[in-house]
Protein backbone atom coordinates (compact mmCIF):
# COMPACT_ATOMS: atom_id res chain seq x y z
CA UNK A 1 0.00 0.00 0.00
CA UNK A 2 1.22 2.80 -1.34
CA UNK A 3 1.78 6.13 1.35
CA UNK A 4 0.42 9.43 0.87
CA UNK A 5 4.38 10.70 0.72
CA UNK A 6 5.28 8.22 -1.83
CA UNK A 7 2.31 9.14 -3.70
CA UNK A 8 3.53 13.09 -3.70
CA UNK A 9 7.38 11.65 -4.67
CA UNK A 10 6.34 9.71 -7.91
CA UNK A 11 3.67 12.85 -8.85
CA UNK A 12 6.68 15.05 -8.08
CA UNK A 13 9.41 12.70 -10.09
CA UNK A 14 7.16 12.67 -13.20
CA UNK A 15 6.59 16.49 -13.15
CA UNK A 16 9.92 16.82 -12.71
CA UNK A 17 11.00 14.62 -15.72
CA UNK A 18 8.02 15.56 -18.07
CA UNK A 19 7.98 19.38 -17.71
CA UNK A 20 10.68 20.07 -19.82
CA UNK A 21 8.82 18.36 -22.75
CA UNK A 22 5.57 19.99 -21.65
CA UNK A 23 7.02 23.22 -21.61
CA UNK A 24 8.74 22.87 -24.77
CA UNK A 25 5.52 22.30 -26.48
CA UNK A 26 4.52 26.14 -25.00
CA UNK A 27 7.62 27.63 -26.09
CA UNK A 28 7.97 29.20 -29.38
CA UNK A 29 10.01 28.28 -32.77
CA UNK A 30 13.26 30.82 -33.63
CA UNK A 31 14.01 31.63 -36.69
CA UNK A 32 18.12 31.59 -36.88
CA UNK A 33 20.47 32.76 -38.91
CA UNK A 34 24.41 32.83 -39.69
CA UNK A 35 25.79 35.83 -37.34
CA UNK A 36 26.58 37.64 -40.76
CA UNK A 37 23.51 37.69 -42.50
CA UNK A 38 22.36 41.41 -42.37
CA UNK A 39 18.84 40.85 -42.41
CA UNK A 40 17.37 41.30 -38.86
CA UNK A 41 13.25 41.24 -39.43
CA UNK A 42 11.09 38.47 -42.03
CA UNK A 43 7.78 38.53 -42.62
CA UNK A 44 5.72 34.94 -42.08
CA UNK A 45 4.92 35.71 -45.99
CA UNK A 46 8.44 35.83 -46.49
CA UNK A 47 9.61 32.87 -43.68
CA UNK A 48 7.16 30.23 -45.79
CA UNK A 49 8.77 31.56 -49.51
CA UNK A 50 12.00 31.12 -47.78
CA UNK A 51 11.38 27.69 -46.40
CA UNK A 52 9.66 26.82 -49.70
CA UNK A 53 12.38 27.34 -51.90
CA UNK A 54 11.14 30.46 -53.27
CA UNK A 55 13.30 32.71 -52.24
CA UNK A 56 16.60 31.45 -53.69
CA UNK A 57 18.72 33.99 -51.92
CA UNK A 58 19.09 36.67 -49.68
CA UNK A 59 19.23 40.64 -50.35
CA UNK A 60 22.89 40.72 -50.13
CA UNK A 61 22.79 37.52 -52.61
CA UNK A 62 24.20 34.78 -50.71
CA UNK A 63 22.33 31.66 -51.88
CA UNK A 64 19.71 30.55 -48.67
CA UNK A 65 21.02 27.20 -47.30
CA UNK A 66 17.77 25.86 -45.51
CA UNK A 67 18.89 23.70 -42.81
CA UNK A 68 15.38 21.34 -41.25
CA UNK A 69 15.20 19.03 -38.21
CA UNK A 70 14.41 15.19 -39.25
CA UNK A 71 10.96 14.39 -39.16
CA UNK A 72 9.34 13.28 -35.98
CA UNK A 73 11.25 16.51 -34.08
CA UNK A 74 8.72 19.49 -33.05
CA UNK A 75 10.46 21.82 -35.19
CA UNK A 76 9.75 19.63 -38.57
CA UNK A 77 5.91 19.81 -37.30
CA UNK A 78 6.48 23.46 -37.00
CA UNK A 79 7.93 23.60 -40.66
CA UNK A 80 5.26 21.12 -41.98
CA UNK A 81 2.79 23.42 -40.59
CA UNK A 82 3.79 26.88 -41.77
CA UNK A 83 4.42 25.41 -45.36
CA UNK A 84 1.03 23.45 -45.32
CA UNK A 85 2.09 19.94 -46.32
CA UNK A 86 2.86 16.74 -45.08
CA UNK A 87 5.42 14.34 -45.21
CA UNK A 88 4.99 12.95 -48.22
CA UNK A 89 3.55 16.42 -49.61
CA UNK A 90 6.61 17.71 -48.18
CA UNK A 91 8.84 15.06 -49.74
CA UNK A 92 7.25 15.66 -53.26
CA UNK A 93 7.36 19.54 -53.88
CA UNK A 94 11.08 19.22 -52.91
CA UNK A 95 12.09 16.48 -55.42
CA UNK A 96 10.17 18.75 -57.93
CA UNK A 97 11.71 21.34 -57.17
CA UNK A 98 15.24 19.40 -57.96
CA UNK A 99 14.17 17.68 -61.00
CA UNK A 100 13.07 20.88 -62.41
CA UNK A 101 16.54 22.81 -61.73
CA UNK A 102 14.81 25.23 -59.25
CA UNK A 103 16.61 24.15 -56.43
CA UNK A 104 19.98 22.52 -55.51
CA UNK A 105 19.26 19.65 -53.31
CA UNK A 106 16.94 18.89 -50.39
CA UNK A 107 17.32 21.03 -47.51
CA UNK A 108 19.74 19.46 -45.08
CA UNK A 109 17.97 17.60 -42.32
CA UNK A 110 20.23 17.03 -39.25
CA UNK A 111 19.29 15.61 -36.36
CA UNK A 112 20.16 18.00 -33.18
CA UNK A 113 20.31 21.54 -32.11
CA UNK A 114 24.20 21.34 -31.86
CA UNK A 115 24.11 20.35 -35.62
CA UNK A 116 21.89 22.86 -36.29
CA UNK A 117 24.17 25.32 -34.52
CA UNK A 118 27.47 23.74 -36.19
CA UNK A 119 25.31 24.13 -39.53
CA UNK A 120 24.69 27.55 -39.50
CA UNK A 121 27.89 28.99 -38.33
CA UNK A 122 29.51 26.68 -41.65
CA UNK A 123 26.79 28.35 -43.89
CA UNK A 124 26.68 32.57 -44.64
CA UNK A 125 23.44 31.83 -45.98
CA UNK A 126 21.80 29.14 -43.54
CA UNK A 127 18.25 29.39 -42.21
CA UNK A 128 16.46 26.99 -39.77
CA UNK A 129 13.98 26.56 -37.40
CA UNK A 130 14.86 26.14 -33.80
CA UNK A 131 13.24 25.62 -30.55
CA UNK A 132 13.68 29.05 -28.41
CA UNK A 133 14.73 26.81 -25.33
CA UNK A 134 17.89 25.63 -27.56
CA UNK A 135 19.06 29.28 -28.32
CA UNK A 136 22.57 29.21 -27.71
CA UNK A 137 25.04 32.41 -27.56
CA UNK A 138 26.37 33.62 -30.32
CA UNK A 139 22.80 33.00 -32.65
CA UNK A 140 21.59 35.12 -34.45
CA UNK A 141 17.90 35.37 -33.85
CA UNK A 142 15.63 37.10 -36.68
CA UNK A 143 12.45 38.93 -35.56
CA UNK A 144 9.21 37.44 -37.44
CA UNK A 145 6.41 40.22 -38.41
CA UNK A 146 8.72 42.53 -35.68
CA UNK A 147 8.54 39.79 -32.97
CA UNK A 148 11.30 38.01 -31.56
CA UNK A 149 10.33 34.50 -29.97
CA UNK A 150 8.31 34.68 -26.33
CA UNK A 151 7.41 38.04 -26.99
CA UNK A 152 3.20 38.83 -27.24
CA UNK A 153 2.21 38.11 -30.83
CA UNK A 154 5.15 35.95 -31.87
CA UNK A 155 3.57 33.79 -34.53
CA UNK A 156 5.61 30.82 -35.10
CA UNK A 157 4.95 27.89 -32.69
CA UNK B 1 30.29 21.46 -54.33
CA UNK B 2 31.61 19.34 -57.16
CA UNK B 3 29.83 16.16 -58.06
CA UNK B 4 26.44 14.27 -60.06
CA UNK B 5 23.29 14.33 -57.80
CA UNK B 6 21.30 11.21 -59.28
CA UNK B 7 17.47 10.92 -58.70
CA UNK B 8 15.57 7.92 -60.46
CA UNK B 9 12.05 7.68 -61.01
CA UNK B 10 10.19 4.29 -62.41
CA UNK B 11 6.99 2.85 -62.52
CA UNK B 12 4.86 -0.13 -63.23
CA UNK B 13 1.71 0.10 -64.99
CA UNK B 14 -1.49 -1.98 -65.87
CA UNK B 15 -4.11 -0.40 -68.30
CA UNK B 16 -7.09 -2.14 -69.46
CA UNK B 17 -9.73 -0.33 -72.53
CA UNK B 18 -12.63 -1.57 -72.96
CA UNK B 19 -12.45 -1.54 -76.74
CA UNK B 20 -10.19 -3.38 -79.52
CA UNK B 21 -9.39 -1.07 -81.46
CA UNK B 22 -6.30 0.53 -80.91
CA UNK B 23 -5.94 3.94 -79.03
CA UNK B 24 -3.03 5.89 -77.92
CA UNK B 25 -0.60 2.78 -77.80
CA UNK B 26 2.25 4.19 -75.79
CA UNK B 27 4.28 3.32 -73.31
CA UNK B 28 4.49 0.19 -74.27
CA UNK B 29 0.52 -0.38 -74.52
CA UNK B 30 -0.31 -2.79 -76.70
CA UNK B 31 -2.09 -1.38 -79.17
CA UNK B 32 -6.03 -3.80 -79.55
CA UNK B 33 -5.39 -5.14 -76.14
CA UNK B 34 -8.02 -5.29 -73.29
CA UNK B 35 -5.44 -5.05 -70.35
CA UNK B 36 -1.41 -5.67 -70.46
CA UNK B 37 1.20 -4.43 -68.02
CA UNK B 38 3.99 -2.14 -69.06
CA UNK B 39 6.57 -0.39 -67.26
CA UNK B 40 6.44 2.82 -69.00
CA UNK B 41 9.34 5.65 -68.34
CA UNK B 42 12.03 4.75 -66.19
CA UNK B 43 13.85 8.60 -65.56
CA UNK B 44 17.58 9.24 -64.40
CA UNK B 45 17.52 13.10 -63.26
CA UNK B 46 21.30 13.99 -62.78
CA UNK B 47 22.46 17.61 -61.92
CA UNK B 48 25.40 18.50 -60.70
CA UNK B 49 26.91 22.05 -59.73
CA UNK B 50 29.81 23.38 -61.65
CA UNK B 51 30.25 26.54 -60.10
CA UNK B 52 28.46 29.00 -57.64
CA UNK B 53 26.19 30.03 -60.31
CA UNK B 54 26.46 27.50 -62.86
CA UNK B 55 24.94 24.47 -63.04
CA UNK B 56 23.77 21.33 -65.44
CA UNK B 57 20.91 19.20 -65.19
CA UNK B 58 19.89 16.18 -67.83
CA UNK B 59 16.83 14.00 -67.68
CA UNK B 60 17.59 10.56 -69.43
CA UNK B 61 14.50 8.64 -70.14
CA UNK B 62 13.95 5.19 -71.02
CA UNK B 63 10.32 4.69 -72.80
CA UNK B 64 9.06 1.33 -73.11
CA UNK B 65 7.77 0.91 -76.53
CA UNK B 66 5.75 -1.88 -78.48
CA UNK B 67 7.53 -5.42 -78.03
CA UNK B 68 9.00 -4.41 -74.90
CA UNK B 69 11.69 -3.08 -76.67
CA UNK B 70 12.94 0.50 -75.48
CA UNK B 71 14.01 3.53 -76.44
CA UNK B 72 16.09 6.35 -74.84
CA UNK B 73 15.02 10.17 -75.14
CA UNK B 74 16.64 13.14 -73.51
CA UNK B 75 14.14 14.69 -72.53
CA UNK B 76 16.45 17.85 -70.82
CA UNK B 77 19.81 18.35 -70.68
CA UNK B 78 20.61 22.37 -69.99
CA UNK B 79 23.26 24.63 -68.27
CA UNK B 80 21.78 26.90 -66.04
CA UNK B 81 23.53 30.03 -65.29
CA UNK B 82 21.52 31.59 -62.33
CA UNK B 83 22.93 35.26 -61.40
CA UNK B 84 20.33 36.31 -59.34
CA UNK B 85 16.98 35.75 -58.26
CA UNK B 86 15.83 38.45 -60.96
CA UNK B 87 17.60 36.77 -63.53
CA UNK B 88 18.38 32.80 -64.82
CA UNK B 89 19.49 31.46 -67.89
CA UNK B 90 19.43 28.19 -69.32
CA UNK B 91 20.42 27.20 -72.84
CA UNK B 92 19.98 23.45 -73.83
CA UNK B 93 17.12 21.31 -74.62
CA UNK B 94 14.16 22.56 -71.80
CA UNK B 95 10.50 21.65 -71.35
CA UNK B 96 9.07 24.90 -72.60
CA UNK B 97 7.11 26.59 -70.25
CA UNK B 98 3.47 26.45 -72.46
CA UNK B 99 1.50 25.12 -69.71
CA UNK B 100 2.16 24.64 -65.86
CA UNK B 101 1.97 20.98 -66.00
CA UNK B 102 4.60 20.55 -68.17
CA UNK B 103 6.89 23.00 -66.27
CA UNK B 104 5.97 21.51 -62.63
CA UNK B 105 5.48 18.07 -62.99
CA UNK B 106 8.33 17.07 -65.58
CA UNK B 107 8.34 13.07 -66.89
CA UNK B 108 8.23 11.13 -63.54
CA UNK B 109 5.11 9.75 -62.89
CA UNK B 110 5.79 9.40 -59.40
CA UNK B 111 5.79 13.25 -58.92
CA UNK B 112 1.84 13.49 -60.27
CA UNK B 113 -1.16 12.45 -58.00
CA UNK B 114 -2.77 10.75 -61.22
CA UNK B 115 -1.47 7.96 -63.18
CA UNK B 116 -1.30 9.56 -66.55
CA UNK B 117 -0.75 13.43 -67.80
CA UNK B 118 -3.87 14.77 -69.20
CA UNK B 119 -4.13 14.86 -72.79
CA UNK B 120 -3.08 18.57 -73.74
CA UNK B 121 -0.42 18.16 -71.89
CA UNK B 122 0.96 14.89 -72.46
CA UNK B 123 4.09 14.70 -74.19
CA UNK B 124 4.22 15.12 -78.12
CA UNK B 125 5.74 11.94 -78.78
CA UNK B 126 2.97 10.24 -77.08
CA UNK B 127 0.27 12.06 -78.66
CA UNK B 128 0.31 14.98 -76.82
CA UNK B 129 -0.76 18.31 -78.67
CA UNK B 130 1.66 20.74 -77.86
CA UNK B 131 5.47 21.15 -78.32
CA UNK B 132 6.58 20.53 -74.96
CA UNK B 133 10.12 19.99 -75.48
CA UNK B 134 12.84 22.21 -77.22
CA UNK B 135 16.55 23.12 -77.45
CA UNK B 136 16.89 27.13 -77.41
CA UNK B 137 17.38 29.78 -74.64
CA UNK B 138 14.97 30.47 -71.38
CA UNK B 139 15.13 33.04 -69.02
CA UNK B 140 13.50 33.27 -66.46
CA UNK B 141 13.35 34.98 -62.67
CA UNK B 142 11.34 37.38 -60.17
CA UNK B 143 10.11 40.84 -60.88
CA UNK B 144 10.03 43.57 -58.11
CA UNK B 145 6.68 43.44 -57.16
CA UNK B 146 6.22 43.66 -53.12
CA UNK B 147 3.80 40.96 -52.05
CA UNK B 148 2.79 39.97 -55.68
CA UNK B 149 5.99 38.24 -56.61
CA UNK B 150 5.80 38.34 -60.10
CA UNK B 151 7.90 36.15 -62.08
CA UNK B 152 8.63 35.97 -65.90
CA UNK B 153 9.98 33.46 -68.38
CA UNK B 154 10.79 33.98 -71.89
CA UNK B 155 11.89 31.58 -74.66
CA UNK B 156 13.27 30.90 -77.70
CA UNK B 157 14.05 28.16 -79.23
CA UNK B 158 13.43 25.02 -82.04
CA UNK B 159 11.32 22.82 -81.36
CA UNK B 160 10.94 19.44 -83.91
CA UNK B 161 6.90 17.99 -83.50
CA UNK B 162 6.51 14.54 -84.18
CA UNK B 163 3.77 13.04 -82.82
CA UNK B 164 1.81 10.01 -83.40
CA UNK B 165 -1.83 9.88 -84.10
CA UNK B 166 -3.66 9.04 -81.50
CA UNK B 167 -6.84 7.60 -83.56
CA UNK B 168 -4.76 3.95 -84.10
CA UNK B 169 -3.91 4.94 -87.60
CA UNK B 170 -0.59 4.37 -87.13
CA UNK B 171 1.10 7.29 -88.57
CA UNK B 172 3.32 10.42 -87.65
CA UNK B 173 2.69 13.48 -87.70
CA UNK B 174 5.93 15.77 -88.67
CA UNK B 175 4.92 19.48 -87.89
CA UNK B 176 8.72 20.39 -89.11
CA UNK B 177 8.10 23.78 -86.67
CA UNK B 178 10.06 26.85 -86.99
CA UNK B 179 12.21 28.73 -84.18
CA UNK B 180 9.66 29.29 -81.42
CA UNK B 181 8.88 33.05 -78.97
CA UNK B 182 7.52 32.17 -75.33
CA UNK B 183 6.45 34.91 -73.01
CA UNK B 184 4.94 34.00 -69.71
CA UNK B 185 4.59 35.85 -66.59
CA UNK B 186 2.92 34.18 -63.25
CA UNK B 187 2.59 35.66 -59.86
CA UNK B 188 2.78 33.84 -56.44
CA UNK B 189 1.05 36.28 -53.64
CA UNK B 190 2.63 36.43 -50.66
CA UNK B 191 -0.69 36.83 -48.46
CA UNK B 192 -2.14 33.38 -50.31
CA UNK B 193 0.41 30.99 -49.51
CA UNK B 194 0.30 28.18 -52.07
CA UNK B 195 -1.71 29.48 -54.98
CA UNK B 196 -0.36 30.46 -58.14
CA UNK B 197 -1.83 32.01 -61.23
CA UNK B 198 0.00 32.34 -63.97
CA UNK B 199 0.12 32.43 -68.26
CA UNK B 200 2.13 32.22 -71.52
CA UNK B 201 2.28 32.95 -75.01
CA UNK B 202 3.41 30.89 -77.44
CA UNK B 203 3.99 31.03 -81.41
CA UNK B 204 5.86 29.13 -84.00
CA UNK B 205 5.22 27.92 -87.42
CA UNK B 206 4.17 24.22 -88.63
CA UNK B 207 3.34 21.99 -91.17
CA UNK B 208 0.56 20.26 -91.89
CA UNK B 209 1.70 17.33 -93.04
CA UNK B 210 -0.80 14.80 -91.78
CA UNK B 211 -2.19 13.56 -95.01
CA UNK B 212 1.43 11.93 -95.64
CA UNK B 213 2.48 15.07 -98.30
CA UNK B 214 3.65 18.22 -97.50
CA UNK B 215 1.13 20.28 -96.47
CA UNK B 216 0.63 24.07 -96.22
CA UNK B 217 2.44 26.42 -93.23
CA UNK B 218 0.37 27.47 -90.22
CA UNK B 219 0.93 30.29 -87.79
CA UNK B 220 0.92 28.50 -84.56
CA UNK B 221 0.08 30.33 -81.31
CA UNK B 222 -0.94 28.77 -78.33
CA UNK B 223 -2.40 30.61 -75.50
CA UNK B 224 -2.29 29.59 -71.84
CA UNK B 225 -3.50 30.96 -68.18
CA UNK B 226 -3.95 28.89 -65.33
CA UNK B 227 -4.63 29.02 -61.60
CA UNK B 228 -3.61 26.41 -59.22
CA UNK B 229 -3.72 26.12 -55.51
CA UNK B 230 -1.08 23.12 -53.64
CA UNK B 231 -1.22 23.39 -49.73
CA UNK B 232 -2.99 22.10 -46.80
CA UNK B 233 -3.57 18.82 -48.17
CA UNK B 234 -5.77 20.36 -51.29
CA UNK B 235 -4.28 20.46 -55.05
CA UNK B 236 -6.53 22.61 -57.33
CA UNK B 237 -5.08 22.61 -60.70
CA UNK B 238 -7.40 24.49 -63.60
CA UNK B 239 -5.40 25.09 -66.85
CA UNK B 240 -7.07 26.55 -70.26
CA UNK B 241 -5.32 26.75 -73.58
CA UNK B 242 -6.38 27.81 -76.90
CA UNK B 243 -4.65 26.75 -79.36
CA UNK B 244 -4.98 29.14 -83.11
CA UNK B 245 -3.62 27.44 -86.82
CA UNK B 246 -3.84 30.25 -88.85
CA UNK B 247 -2.52 29.12 -92.54
CA UNK B 248 -0.08 31.76 -94.10
CA UNK B 249 -0.54 31.79 -97.45
CA UNK B 250 -4.36 30.77 -97.08
CA UNK B 251 -7.54 31.71 -95.66
CA UNK B 252 -7.40 28.68 -93.57
CA UNK B 253 -8.13 29.55 -89.60
CA UNK B 254 -8.63 26.74 -86.65
CA UNK B 255 -9.57 28.45 -82.52
CA UNK B 256 -9.13 24.79 -80.89
CA UNK B 257 -9.97 25.27 -77.02
CA UNK B 258 -8.97 22.98 -74.21
CA UNK B 259 -8.79 22.81 -70.65
CA UNK B 260 -8.33 20.13 -67.51
CA UNK B 261 -9.21 20.60 -64.37
CA UNK B 262 -8.00 18.63 -61.18
CA UNK B 263 -8.98 18.54 -57.62
CA UNK B 264 -7.42 16.33 -55.05
CA UNK B 265 -7.35 16.21 -51.15
CA UNK B 266 -4.73 13.89 -48.81
CA UNK B 267 -6.10 12.14 -46.15
CA UNK B 268 -3.24 10.40 -44.55
CA UNK B 269 -1.49 8.13 -46.99
CA UNK B 270 -4.83 8.51 -49.23
CA UNK B 271 -5.29 11.29 -51.60
CA UNK B 272 -8.26 10.30 -53.53
CA UNK B 273 -8.65 13.04 -57.15
CA UNK B 274 -11.18 13.78 -59.80
CA UNK B 275 -10.13 15.47 -62.86
CA UNK B 276 -11.83 16.41 -66.13
CA UNK B 277 -10.66 17.23 -69.56
CA UNK B 278 -11.84 18.78 -72.74
CA UNK B 279 -9.97 19.48 -75.89
CA UNK B 280 -11.95 20.06 -79.42
CA UNK B 281 -9.71 20.00 -82.37
CA UNK B 282 -10.62 21.30 -85.92
CA UNK B 283 -11.21 17.69 -88.59
CA UNK B 284 -9.59 19.98 -91.05
CA UNK B 285 -6.92 20.56 -88.48
CA UNK B 286 -3.09 19.12 -88.02
CA UNK B 287 -5.33 17.57 -85.05
CA UNK B 288 -7.60 15.72 -87.05
CA UNK B 289 -6.93 12.35 -85.36
CA UNK B 290 -8.07 14.01 -81.59
CA UNK B 291 -11.58 15.52 -82.94
CA UNK B 292 -13.43 16.35 -79.84
CA UNK B 293 -12.23 14.29 -76.69
CA UNK B 294 -14.00 15.12 -73.01
CA UNK B 295 -14.30 13.39 -70.01
CA UNK B 296 -13.86 12.69 -66.21
CA UNK B 297 -11.24 10.18 -64.21
CA UNK B 298 -11.30 9.25 -60.89
CA UNK B 299 -8.78 7.54 -58.76
CA UNK B 300 -6.66 7.83 -55.55
CA UNK B 301 -3.14 7.61 -54.73
CA UNK B 302 -2.24 6.02 -51.67
CA UNK B 303 1.76 6.89 -50.57
CA UNK B 304 3.33 3.39 -49.08
CA UNK B 305 6.31 5.86 -47.56
CA UNK B 306 7.70 9.16 -49.40
CA UNK B 307 9.26 6.71 -51.95
CA UNK B 308 6.63 4.47 -53.16
CA UNK B 309 2.87 5.46 -54.17
CA UNK B 310 0.43 3.21 -55.87
CA UNK B 311 -2.40 4.45 -57.86
CA UNK B 312 -5.89 3.18 -59.45
CA UNK B 313 -7.71 5.30 -62.14
CA UNK B 314 -11.07 4.97 -63.89
CA UNK B 315 -11.09 7.18 -67.15
CA UNK B 316 -13.86 7.81 -69.23
CA UNK B 317 -13.41 9.52 -72.99
CA UNK B 318 -16.35 10.67 -75.37
CA UNK B 319 -14.86 10.98 -78.45
CA UNK B 320 -16.47 12.39 -81.44
CA UNK B 321 -17.71 9.95 -84.42
CA UNK B 322 -16.04 7.36 -82.01
CA UNK B 323 -17.47 4.65 -78.71
CA UNK B 324 -16.88 6.18 -75.73
CA UNK B 325 -13.85 5.01 -74.14
CA UNK B 326 -13.56 3.64 -70.67
CA UNK B 327 -10.28 2.47 -69.01
CA UNK B 328 -9.01 1.30 -65.96
CA UNK B 329 -4.98 2.45 -65.46
CA UNK B 330 -2.99 0.61 -61.96
CA UNK B 331 -0.20 2.19 -61.58
CA UNK B 332 2.79 1.67 -59.10
CA UNK B 333 5.40 4.61 -59.00
CA UNK B 334 8.79 4.81 -57.33
CA UNK B 335 11.52 7.02 -56.41
CA UNK B 336 15.18 6.26 -55.64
Amino acid sequence: MLKASHLALIVLLAGACFSPLLAAQDSDIAVVVNARNPATNVSMADLRKLFAGQKPSWPNSVPVKIIVRTPGCRERFTLLKLLGFSETDYKLYWTALVVRGEADSEPVAVFSAGMQKEAIAAFPGAVTLIDSREIKPGMKILKVDGHFPNDPGYPVR
Amino acid sequence: MRGIQWRGFGELDYKALDQRQPELATYGFNPGSTGNFYTGDFDLFLRSRLSEKLNVLGDLTFEETNGQNFTVDLRQTFLEYRANDHFKLLFGRYQTAVGYYNQVFRSASWLQTTADRPLIMEYASNGGLLPTQAVGVSLAGSLPSGGLDLHYVAEYGSSNTVRPDIDGSGLLNYEDDGNHVLLGLFVRPSRLSGLQAGGSWFHDKISDNSAGTIGSRYGQTLVNAYLVYNGHGFELLNEGFLLRHAELHGPELFNMPAFYVQASRRFGHFRPFVRYQYVNANPESVFNDVLLRYGPSLGARYDFNTFVACKAQLDRTVRKNEPDLNGLHLQVAFTF
